[in-house]
């Protein structure tokens, strides 16, 4: 139990995080989750990690869902968010040079894009793995990621190359 | 082939079975753009994973934006003021006693010297090590990235690698506290394999499980007391005193970058944040009275005893004394200010590293594969084949997963080094 705890605090928190939006609400999800983990003896499960996160994953939504913020959970909504309208637009977004502005685009991502790339990259789960977690196939994880690669791989170009001018290169080793 | 396919990502993340790969490969030989393609798909995931791990090193710092709601659309509703602004504070609240009753979270460890009170009537000199523990929100991100940098097929860098929150990665078999203390102390003192003549202390504290009941009666704590700014876990501090009759000299293990951050001599030195989860290993190379005659010459110095020399002034009771060293944890009780005190004394019986618990040569073989890494002073006669016959021999039944991930990961190591 220990083990577990440690090993996915945090990688659940921030989870949680996203979905929530808060922090405070996320560590209430994360305990929840933990006190259902010991109590279900969940944790003599072959796959702790595809259970936590989707025990945590529903706990988070439920949080969404009993103050009134529908918007995550509404599927057609999340839809028409990927096919239309991004939650924030990128060209608001502060430039920043330092590691994390990677994650400022992830921001702007449909909300199913950004949550499975933070189950691929933030927790090494495997496509089958994030399948369960957000009820959804294999196939379809594929096709997020997939998306969300290509459309981050462009934006990050994009900003890269508008950083060139701002740290040009000096003479000094020359 | 077409390279807008889901499968050439899937490939780039290896995420296909054994035909399906065989069959990207055959046709991504040919294709030079394909081969572009799953290469940058391979370098964003690798950017990706190293901002999502550096975001774990600071939960802190996570990006805000909530995914599921326009935050000025809740914030008009009345809803909101009325009703979820006082339950979120409960929240936070409940939050910070169960943090406090469970030493659910982290804990940042901080070590400073005790000056001495005075010496005309003490006669001993200082020679305690304090570590004050804060609970918050700290990482044990380091071995992650360590991780991530060798299975990516690099050594990582070496201020990546912190070995207090190496050792903290792995948990360790602590007795539960007693039902009328928070808290229980665990003493293990054995030989340290990579300096003959040294010992190793293992110091591990374990907090109350996060149980049930105490997340039961942290809230209703909590709600009682909504509203009102109420620290539930006052300051906890451990301190390690040595005891000069038996101790030349010691060296807690990692807070290396802290250390040089900071004056080493201030008596307020941040050393760094540990371990999340409910215990704490930390580990002591020791220095015996009379080991070595010229530790200079042959053996790298450890953090020398603050104040002077020992010797001169010890007691005839400190001479007499066989004890070690004294572990005391003191922590406050949300409901006093009075200080309670949990103390162990410890006297080293010499046992031998060979013999020691599984527990103790783990986390000695994971203190050494990140000194190694490191390249610290204080990695003495270890070697990466060292580190993986100790890690081996304590590497235990129980947590074989991580443990044996542990042991991959410095094969791999081993492989990086011979190049």
């Amino acid at each position: 139990m220990q083990v577990l705890l440690r090993r996915f605090e945090i990688p659940l928190l921030q989870f949680a995080t996203r979905i929530t939006g808060d922090r405070e609400r996320a560590r209430d999800v994360v305990q929840e989750t933990f006190v259902k983990f010991q109590n279900n003896g969940a944790f003599q499960s072959p796959e702790p990690a595809t259970w936590l996160f989707t025990v945590c994953r529903n706990g988070a939504l439920n949080v969404c869902r009993k103050e009134r913020r529908m918007q995550y959970l509404d599927e057609e909504l999340i839809e028409a968010r990927e096919a239309g309208q991004q939650p924030m637009p990128f060209e608001r977004l502060e430039r920043q040079e330092a590691t994390g502005f990677l994650l400022k685009i992830v921001a702007t991502l449909p909300p199913r894009q950004q949550e499975v790339l933070q189950l691929k990259f933030q927790n090494d789960l495997s496509y089958q793995q994030i399948a369960e977690i957000t009820k959804t196939t294999a196939n379809n994880v594929g096709v997020l990621i997939h998306t969300a690669l290509k459309t981050l791989r462009q934006k990050y170009a994009n900003t890269a190359k508008d950083f060139v001018p701002f740290t040009p290169r000096t003479t000094n080793e020359a | 082939m077409n390279i807008d396919d889901p499968k050439l990502t899937a490939y780039a993340l290896d995420e296909l079975d054994e035909a399906e790969r065989a069959e990207i490969a055959h046709e991504a030989a040919v294709s030079p753009e394909a081969q572009r393609e799953v290469q940058e798909t391979q370098t964003m995931a690798r950017r990706l994973r190293e901002d999502f791990a550096a975001e774990l090193q600071h939960p802190a710092s996570v990006v805000k934006a909530p995914l599921s709601a326009n935050l000025s659309d809740i914030r008009d509703d009345p809803w909101f003021w009325t009703r979820a602004r006082p339950l979120a504070i409960a929240a936070l609240l409940a939050v910070f006693a169960v943090i406090g009753l469970a030493i659910f979270g982290s804990i940042k460890l901080r070590e400073k010297e005790i000056a001495q009170a005075d010496q005309r009537t003490t006669a001993l000199p200082p020679r305690s090590s304090v570590v004050e523990a804060e609970v918050e929100d700290a990482p044990i991100a380091s071995y992650a990235i360590v991780r991530r940098f060798i299975n990516d097929g690099r050594l990582p860098p070496k201020d990546s690698v912190r070995i207090e929150e190496m050792i903290n990665y792995f948990t360790y078999d602590y007795p539960r506290p007693k039902p009328d203390e928070p808290f229980s102390v665990h003493v293990e003192v054995a030989g340290c394999p990579w300096a003959d003549s040294h010992r190793l202390v293992r110091i591990g504290f374990r907090g109350r499980d996060v149980a049930d009941s105490v997340v039961k009666t942290a809230k209703v704590v909590a709600q009682q007391i909504a509203g009102t700014p109420v620290a539930i876990a006052k300051d906890v501090k451990i301190q390690v005193e040595f005891n000069s009759a038996q101790v030349a000299s010691y060296h807690l293990m990692g807070y290396e970058k802290r250390m040089l951050r900071k004056d080493f001599k201030n008596d307020e030195i941040d050393a760094g944040e540990i371990g999340a989860g409910n215990a704490v290993t930390i580990l002591y190379e020791v220095v015996p009275v009379g080991a070595n005659a010229n530790p200079a010459a042959s053996i790298p110095p450890v953090d020398p005893l603050k104040y002077g020399t020992y010797s001169t002034n010890t007691t005839q009771a400190d001479r007499r004394s066989n004890e070690m060293l004294t572990v005391k944890l003191r922590y406050k009780t949300p409901d006093g200010d009075k200080s309670e005190l949990i103390e162990r004394a410890v006297v080293d019986d010499g046992e031998q590293f060979a013999n020691a618990s599984a527990d103790f040569k783990f986390a000695a073989a994971v203190a050494e594969f990140g000194m190694l890494l490191r390249d610290s002073e204080f990695k003495g006669s270890g070697t990466l084949g060292a580190v993986l016959e100790w890690a081996e021999e304590g590497k235990g039944a129980e947590r074989n997963e991580y443990r044996a991930g542990f042991l991959e990961l410095v094969r791999k190591a081993q492989a990086l080094k011979r190049g």
